[in-house]
């Protein structure tokens, strides 16, 4: 039994208080308000800037300054000072140029502005600063780096400064700050075996994609590679921030993900072991942005990144992560490059690389496909006979040699010999069959597979993912509950649904955090929250010949409900579930979930129900600029507050730019014996 | 504050997570499918190690992964790279052998010295020899490395 609360307001507080935090957030959050944070900083750089080139300029022209003596001339002999006054006279020297706030000092120290003025380091390592205030204060860090540099009495291996900041020694070298003549040259084995090693020339930005079947990985990761001699970029070096876990428990390691409790560090590793594990183990395309700094900003950057061997920072999985750090190497190798300001809450790792792309720095853009793209483009090329005798040799129920190229020539039998192998290593890289089976079936392959010649396969490359629609999303448009005119806006910080245009995206993934949707109905006079999704995820994966997973789903947020009576109600959902996809004729697929979904809310029975629920549907791509999706969804709550619930929905959204559309959604809604028909049409502009 | 409400607000996904262990990076073996796994991760905390790109482990630098404990060719003097790269790629260095063709391949041909305009022959060559190069599923990458000096 529903009983109704009287007198409430026409403006729902509740609702109100819910949209003005959000909207704070989002706002505070967006490229706007932080392009007008970001305005100061930026003031700030050019001036520092136009400063350094001067100097340098200037230098190089006179020889001297005006102000002040050249530190050169301090030093007739040219040997190393130990006197303390004459290393302050050095840092003075750069002081007045304003080196302490350049680009590249604050890059090469990750300072990023406070907001209440000054600068903050974003590492947290102790070990990283040369000064005990280093982390608040690049000023005191700069002086304390040049004292180091120049301190006579260190020993002459790798402990020494210019061994372990030889970056920092770089640039004070290139800014003639100091000069060779004055600076101890101590043994740096370690350092010198490390650029042996990696020995760069040019660097590439590398994202792997999504994980199949794993939406949230739609946001990715990025690494910088760093390129040497070789022509194989098999053997190039990447350069990855990670955090440091040991843990096994799902929802601790969430927790400190978010809050910092984790320790971020540098490795450097061979590019191949990358590759192994992102494209083959865990199915992920992946795509290469070379970059065009020059060789001495390569080795600037590689040069930094041994700085921060063993240098920790708090990893904050949202905004200090992963990408968002690895945009101090680039400031540091290109400087008054702009690209860690202007980020938020968070940092997207698509939206590093489109403020890399902005930025100009990216060449050239190649695309790597995973093992199981690889596979699956194979099998779209080959018949179902090829397909199942594939699968069948993969596991052992036939041999290889039943793939006969006597019979329909060589073709046939090498795409399934190597659908065979894909498949193979697809299931040892899952952990579903033991490594000695796994070996002698791979060799067996491979020798028919060697006596049949060479076949070449063009992947063709999909949209790059920076070209797909903006992270965010915003939506304005109008439409009528029963008759009732209504205005409605959407707000979506991240970051794609089904409905989305689909370029540039894994298809069929979509997840959407903080998916706001208030409306102010006209006659009524009043403002609603119709719904906050805090996080929903569909995850469709199409059955086919080799890969067979379920498709889930996960929802939870607010949801207000329109009742019999001109009454309405908002509960707070939770709903899982769980069945399979397929993909239908015209590129699109088909779904069926079944799962359960509870409730809680004041105005429930018992203040909560819980049930049974199931959603059907499919998405749909017409043309290139339509794409429609339809569902229908069914829930009977059976346990606290008892009812049944039912909706059909129909959407259709046409793209009118990258970052433009206009949704028509039309949905017929059945709950507690009022049933409603909603249409609205929306735009949405994505950012 | 920011930090603080949005990681409260997102606190609904943490009921969901489960098993957190992360793959570990591959391993120093010497032989066809030599690769170290971790715990199978649930495909929901897959999303979360997917954009922390978490990895248990202590924090070295790790540049190298070493091949201290595979043997050394015997016939070929060969270069640390080509054994440590032989070493860490024996399965996609075979699956390209057998093809005649492929990037795994070109790494070993340039690795050995071959000339970009003869990597073609390199390929059909030991794709031709193919058994007798991975002669068994026990083969060590220094034995790989011997039996491709032996037929080129």
């Amino acid at each position: 039994m529903y009983i109704s609360k009287s007198g409430e307001p026409c403006l729902d507080p509740k609702a109100w208080l819910s949209f003005c935090l959000l909207l704070a957030i989002l706002v505070s959050s967006t490229p706007a308000a932080n392009a007008l944070q970001a305005g100061n900083a930026d003031g700030i750089v050019r001036a520092a800037l136009e400063q350094e080139h001067g100097y340098v300029k200037s230098a190089q022209e006179k020889g001297l300054r005006e102000s002040h003596e050249s530190p050169e001339s301090l030093f007739a002999s040219g040997a190393p000072s130990e006197n303390s006054e004459q290393k302050h006279g050095y840092f003075i020297f750069a002081q007045e140029r304003g080196l302490h706030e350049s680009p590249q000092w604050l890059a090469l120290g990750h300072y990023g502005k406070r907001a209440m003025g000054g600068y903050e380091s974003l590492v947290d390592d102790p070990g990283f600063f040369l000064h005990p205030e280093g982390k608040q204060n690049p000023e005191a860090e700069l002086e304390a780096t040049i004292a180091a540099l120049m301190d006579a009495d260190a020993p002459l291996d790798d402990t020494n400064a210019a061994c372990r900041y030889p970056a920092r020694r770089l640039w004070l070298l290139n800014q003639m700050v100091l000069a060779e003549p004055d600076l101890p040259t101590p043994m740096c084995s370690e350092l010198e075996e490390y650029l042996e090693l990696v020995s760069p020339r040019s660097a590439t930005l590398v994202f792997p994609e999504a994980h199949m079947n794993s939406p949230a990985s739609m946001f990715g990761h990025t690494l910088i590679r760093l390129d040497n001699e070789f022509e194989s970029k098999l053997i190039s070096h990447a350069i990855n921030y990670a955090a440091f876990t040991d843990e096994t428990f799902g929802p601790f390691y969430a927790v400190r993900g978010i809050f910092g409790m984790y320790k971020g560090y540098f490795s450097v590793m061979p590019y191949y072991e990358r590759i192994n594990r992102y494209s083959n183990m865990e199915n992920r395309d992946i795509w290469e942005y070379r970059l065009n700094l020059t060789a001495p900003e390569v080795m600037m950057m590689a040069l930094h990144v041994w700085e921060m061997r063993e240098k920790y920072s708090r990893y904050y999985f949202f905004d200090e992560n992963c990408s968002y750090i690895l945009l101090f190497m680039l400031e540091v190798a290109r400087p008054g490059v702009n690209l860690t300001d202007g980020f938020g809450a968070w940092a997207i790792p698509i939206d590093t690389i489109r403020r890399v792309r902005e930025a100009g720095l990216v060449e050239e853009v190649t695309y790597r496909p995973s093992r199981a793209k690889r596979l699956m483009h194979i099998a779209a090329i080959s018949s179902q006979k090829e397909r199942d005798l594939a699968k069948e040799i993969a596991l052992g129920i036939e041999v290889p040699d039943a793939a006969d190229a006597s019979v329909a020539g060589a073709d046939p039998a090498i795409r399934t010999l190597d659908m065979a192998t894909e498949f193979l290593k697809y299931q040892y890289e899952q952990q579903e069959l033991e490594k000695g089976i796994y070996t002698e079936r791979l060799l067996k392959i491979l020798s028919s597979r060697s006596r049949l010649g060479l076949l070449d396969y063009d992947i063709p490359s999909p949209v790059p993912p920076e070209e797909g629609h903006g992270s965010a999303r915003v939506s304005i448009g109008g439409g009528s509950l029963n008759g009732e005119a209504y205005v409605r806006l959407r707000l979506r910080p991240a970051f794609h649904s089904l409905v989305d245009a689909e370029r540039g995206f894994t298809r069929g993934a979509s997840i959407s955090f903080m998916d706001l949707e208030a409306r102010y109905y006209k006659d009524r006079e009043e403002l609603t929250l119709e719904r906050l999704d805090i996080i929903d995820i569909t995850s469709l994966a199409p059955v086919g010949d080799f890969f067979q997973e379920f498709s889930w789903k996960v929802n939870t947020g607010l949801e207000r409900e329109e009742l019999p009576g001109g009454r309405d109600r908002t509960t707070y959902g939770l709903y899982l579930a769980s069945g399979l996809a397929a993909d239908t004729p015209g590129r699109g697929l088909a779904y069926g979930f079944v799962g359960v979904s509870a409730k809680a809310g004041e105005e429930l029975d018992e203040n909560y129900a819980a049930g049974g629920r199931a959603s059907a549907g499919f998405i749909m791509p017409v043309g290139q600029k339509f794409m429609v999706h339809a569902e229908a969804d069914a829930a009977a709550y059976r346990a606290g507050h008892e009812y049944d619930a039912m909706h059909f929905a129909l959407m259709a959204n046409l793209s009118t730019g990258k970052d433009h559309s206009i949704l028509l959604e039309i949905r017929r809604k059945g709950l507690e014996g009022l049933w409603t028909t909603d249409a609205s049409l929306l735009w949405n502009i994505y950012y | 504050m920011k930090k603080l409400f949005v990681g409260v607000v997102v606190l609904s996904l943490v009921l969901m997570g489960a098993s957190a262990a992360m793959a570990t990076d591959s391993n120093t073996g010497c032989g066809l499918g030599d690769l170290i796994f971790g715990d199978p991760d649930t495909v929901m905390l897959q999303s979360f190690e997917a954009t922390t790109n978490g990895t248990s482990g202590n924090q070295t630098f790790g540049i190298t992964s070493g091949t201290s404990n595979c043997s050394k060719p015997s016939k070929y003097v060969s270069n640390e790279r080509l054994e440590e790269f032989v070493a860490q790629n024996m399965d996609s260095i075979a699956q390209d052998m057998a093809s005649g063709q492929g990037e795994s391949l070109d790494t070993v041909a340039e690795l050995m010295g071959v000339p970009a305009s003869e990597r073609a022959v390199f390929g059909t060559t030991l794709q031709a020899s193919f058994p007798e190069i991975y002669t068994s599923g026990q083969v060590t990458s220094a034995q790989v490395i011997d039996n491709i000096a032996a037929v080129i």
